[in-house]
């Protein structure tokens, strides 16, 4: 046995192009495969319709000019946040952490139907308190509702980068005599920028994908995503559907060469492991007011939103008729099996995500492999790709031979584990970049086999960030509607799909309690795993 | 060595997942039905159909007829439904036009009890419902905004275009929704000619405030002040004003409207049952729990009404050249755009 495995341990790189390999099969039959499928499926004529609609033209517009504006707002938000998160003196840190996670949980429809309650023409803040009759349809509102659920994407990814900047660099600067908006720009910043570039581009293509604000709170403003998914809805145009989701992949492309030219071509290596820590010095006063202030105000107003799906779902008509009631609960109970089939399909896609996040990365990190770039940008394509189109893409790859997904709840757990991909595989790459090769390397010559480094070397050191690739994609999931409207089956619907159901129903209340019930076990789950792995995990 | 345990639980763990993940075949006596309907009226139908036949109904509920739509004709090499129920026939004709559903005669619409205009020739699709389109209200924005400028509460078409409206309808996107095209046909065959009815939705426009993107969107900004009238589907419109939403409509006289309709798909698991469903929703009892609790008018002249609608006879419907809209939708939404869609804003 024993030399059986040494044996197979000398193989080493073999093995890894193996890897390498498997991972490339499973990324082009999971993702481009579906892909393609879509993009197959308009012909040239119809692309060329394009120009022939000035709607369309002006959705490509909005498109490109929304995606900026967001994921610069939702970036800034979420580097003070993480800023913040990283500070060890800051009063309210457990407040902040919460508050910046909870619009990850963002359940379709609830959250830009809060902000009409909250702040639109009849809102309960905006018109019952203020008496200020604003316009919240439209761009700006979408601007602002994009912002609020994204920075937490930013805040994750810039925040883990952040906490593995050793201390004591700082501490030297300092010492060496610079002041601190001097350590920040020289220091801090340039270290942050893998982190920072990653953020970006996830965010620019969450943006560039999303469809659930538009949906509720765009009013006539078009955008490539839910243009597409006005095709299908309201036409059952699969053919335009599918040319215009096409559409989204060229910037998202553009986005990922980007960042690559960014990041890519330098290496950021900072730690040595664990040991290398050391504490971090007291922040200094008036960044820490300005900090405590500014996130106190986003959470102020996050918090509001949520408690605004919670008061729709105890009252009896959601922003008209405000008795308490308990109906929509005993409404909402009743749905338990589909929250049920929510949780069951989540935690899957979420421990497939992480270990394939964790694997692609592994293989693809630097120069380990060629074409470990081709595997990276496979592993990001799927979030370019609006969730509408990889379900249809889905549908269209798996529904017969030779592989009969469709039907089954791994259809589910397959799609939604591979669109969450690139968050998984973006925030694992980012932790191997801040891991000297030469720890790789040290460990090799003292005779460890890559599985050795693995699990020595860089499970140890990454443990925490698989986790978080766990925690996003499982709450991605929970709260997925895109994909699971068009692969849930009638025997196992899932929660949002449920919701979407009351949503169209137009019972408000019942939907808002479903919500409230999604995420209250969503949060119940969390900290547990907090108690389990810790309370900094979301940070680490 | 722990590593190797590990890899080899984890490798035998996803064999075993992956051979018991076979697809899914329904029970042998059941029909799946994709519906674009209520779910209470759904439930209240499967209770009825179940006893009655003995067969089980596995029905995947989403009030969104083009998404499901979409998901019979991306499951055509496997079909994995037996119905497709909801919408309007508009959504049900590009299917039938692609071969992907199964012509069937029932014999409730051989009886005479069912008007022609609900009857496709070929019998690929069934109208089973019909609905209006109607004027939604918030009367207290109305109130306050409306009257003291002198508008009128709206009762036709036309009441919307005075000058107290502008800014405040909220009307659907014809190039999004396929109640918008209904609508705009409608001002068309209302008004006459293309160019009169063209003319119409140019004053129109000054009045709305809002295209919504998707159907169900006007109700929701009506009743939260979005907007003080809109343009909304009898059923959701009389549903909210059910479930307490403060709403009111009206039925304008030369609406148009929308035929619900129900489909088999072709290569179904079931298709015999899929045969009986129909059968079986043209059937009297079932139009008058769909007209009941689905607040929609049954296509059956022997069902009752609701008791709060009008009867169907005393609405007027302007004469909807059905055919004629279903040929010109790129053509008439493509034109909407340049003349009045991109010219916003």
């Amino acid at each position: 046995m024993g030399r059986i495995v040494r044996s197979v341990i000398r193989l080493g790189d073999p093995v890894m192009f193996m890897g390498a390999w498997g991972t490339a099969l499973l990324i082009a039959l999971f993702v481009l495969y579906p892909v393609f499928r879509v993009l197959a499926y308009p012909s040239a004529t119809d692309f060329l319709a394009v120009l022939d609609h000035p709607r369309w033209l002006r959705a490509i517009v909005n498109t490109l000019v929304m995606t900026t504006l967001s994921t610069v707002t939702a970036c800034l938000l979420g580097f003070v946040f993480a800023l913040a998160l990283t500070r060890p003196d800051l009063p309210g840190k457990g407040l902040f952490r919460t508050i910046s996670i909870l619009p990850l949980f963002s359940p379709p429809f609830a959250v830009a139907f809060s902000y009409l309650l909250l702040f639109g023409r009849l809102g309960l803040i905006t018109h019952t308190v203020f008496h200020l009759r604003v316009d919240i349809l439209g761009w700006r509102g979408l601007w602002l509702s994009q912002t609020i659920s994204f920075f937490p994407i930013a805040t994750l990814a810039i925040s883990r980068v952040l906490e593995n900047i050793p201390p004591s660099i700082e501490f030297v600067a300092r010492n060496l005599g610079a002041d601190e908006v001097s350590v920040f720009r020289t220091v801090t910043a340039p270290l942050a920028r893998p982190g920072v570039a990653a953020a970006m581009l996830l965010v620019a293509l969450y943006v560039l994908a999303d469809f659930g604000n538009p949906l509720v709170i765009g009013g006539d403003f078009p955008i490539l995503a839910t243009e597409a998914w006005y095709q299908i809805e309201g036409w059952a145009d699969q053919r335009a559907a599918a040319m215009l989701a096409s559409l989204l992949l060229l910037p998202a492309a553009l986005l990922f060469l980007l960042e690559r030219r960014w990041v890519g071509r330098r290496l950021y290596t900072t730690i040595l492991g664990r040991g290398a820590r050391g504490e971090r010095g007291p922040t200094p006063r008036g960044l820490r007011v300005f900090l405590v202030a500014f996130c106190s105000l986003v959470a102020i107003f996050v918090g509001l939103i949520y408690a605004g799906i919670v008061i729709g779902s105890l009252t009896r008509v959601w922003g008209a008729d405000w008795h308490p009631t308990l109906r929509h609960w005993a409404e909402a109970v009743k749905r338990w099996p589909h929250v049920q089939n929510s949780l069951v399909v989540s935690g899957g896609a979420g421990v497939m995500a992480a270990c394939l996040g964790f694997v692609t990365a592994y293989v693809a990190r630097g120069r380990a492999v060629a074409g470990g770039a081709i595997l990276g940008a496979g592993a990001v394509m799927p979030a370019a790709i609006p969730g509408v189109f990889l379900g249809i893409g889905y549908l269209l790859a798996f529904n017969g031979p030779p592989i009969p997904l469709a039907g089954t709840i791994w259809i589910l757990i397959l799609a939604l584990s591979f669109w969450n991909l690139p968050f998984a595989y973006k925030t694992t790459a980012a932790g191997f970049r801040q891991i000297d090769r030469a720890l790789e390397e040290a460990a090799s010559n003292l005779g460890a086999s890559w599985l050795r480094v693995l699990t020595d070397v860089y499970l140890p050191l990454l443990k925490r960030t698989a986790w978080v690739a766990f925690i996003a994609t499982f709450v991605n999931s929970v709260t997925n509607l895109s994909i699971t409207m068009f692969l849930v089956t009638a025997r196992d619907v899932v929660a949002t799909v449920s919701i979407l159901a009351l949503v169209s129903d137009n019972r408000l209340g019942a939907g808002a309690a479903l919500t409230t019930l999604l995420l209250a076990l969503t949060f119940a789950a969390l900290a547990l795993s907090f108690r389990w792995m810790g309370p900094d995990v979301l940070v680490a | 060595m722990r590593v190797l345990w590990t890899i080899s639980i984890v490798s035998v763990l996803v064999i075993c997942l992956v051979l018991g993940a076979g697809p899914g075949t329904a029970a042998p006596n059941a029909i799946v039905i994709y519906s674009g309907m209520d779910e209470y009226t759904m439930n209240v139908l499967t209770k009825a159909f179940e006893p009655m036949t003995g067969m089980k109904v596995e029905s995947l509920i989403l009030a969104a007829a083009g998404t499901m739509a979409s998901r019979v004709r991306s499951e055509a090499s496997a079909p994995r439904a037996d119905i497709f129920l909801g919408g309007s026939v508009e959504i049900h004709e590009p299917l039938a036009r692609d071969g992907l559903l199964v012509p069937y005669h029932a014999p409730e619409e051989a009886s005479g009890k069912i008007p022609s205009e609900y009857i496709d020739p070929r019998g690929l699709w069934h109208g089973f419902y019909a609905g209006p389109l109607v004027i939604i209200v918030n009367r207290r924005l109305y109130e306050q905004e409306i009257k003291p400028r002198g508008g009128p509460y709206p009762q036709t078409w036309d009441d919307l275009l005075h000058p107290a409206y502008a800014g405040k309808v909220a009307a659907w996107n014809p190039a999004t929704v396929g109640g918008g095209y209904i609508f705009l046909a409608t001002q068309i065959f209302r008004a006459g000619s293309e160019d009169k009815g063209f003319e119409w939705l140019k004053r129109f426009d000054a009045s709305v405030r809002v295209y919504g993107a998707t159907g169900p969107s006007t109700i929701p900004l009506v009743v939260r002040g979005e907007a003080v009238a809109g343009v909304a589907w009898l059923d959701d419109s009389a549903e909210a004003k059910d479930n307490g939403q403060p709403l009111e409509y009206v039925i304008p006289p030369d609406t148009g409207g929308e035929i619900g309709g129900i489909s088999i798909v072709k290569g179904g698991p079931n298709t015999d049952g899929a045969k009986r469903f129909v059968d079986f929703v043209l059937l009297k009892g079932a139009q008058d729990a769909i007209a009941r609790f689905g607040f929609k008018y049954p296509v059956r002249t022997d069902v009752p009404i609701r008791s709060d609608f009008p009867a169907l006879s005393s609405l007027k419907f302007v004469k909807y050249d059905r055919p004629f809209a279903l040929q010109n939708r790129d053509r008439l939404t493509k034109k909407w755009d340049e003349l009045i869609g991109s010219q916003r804003r």
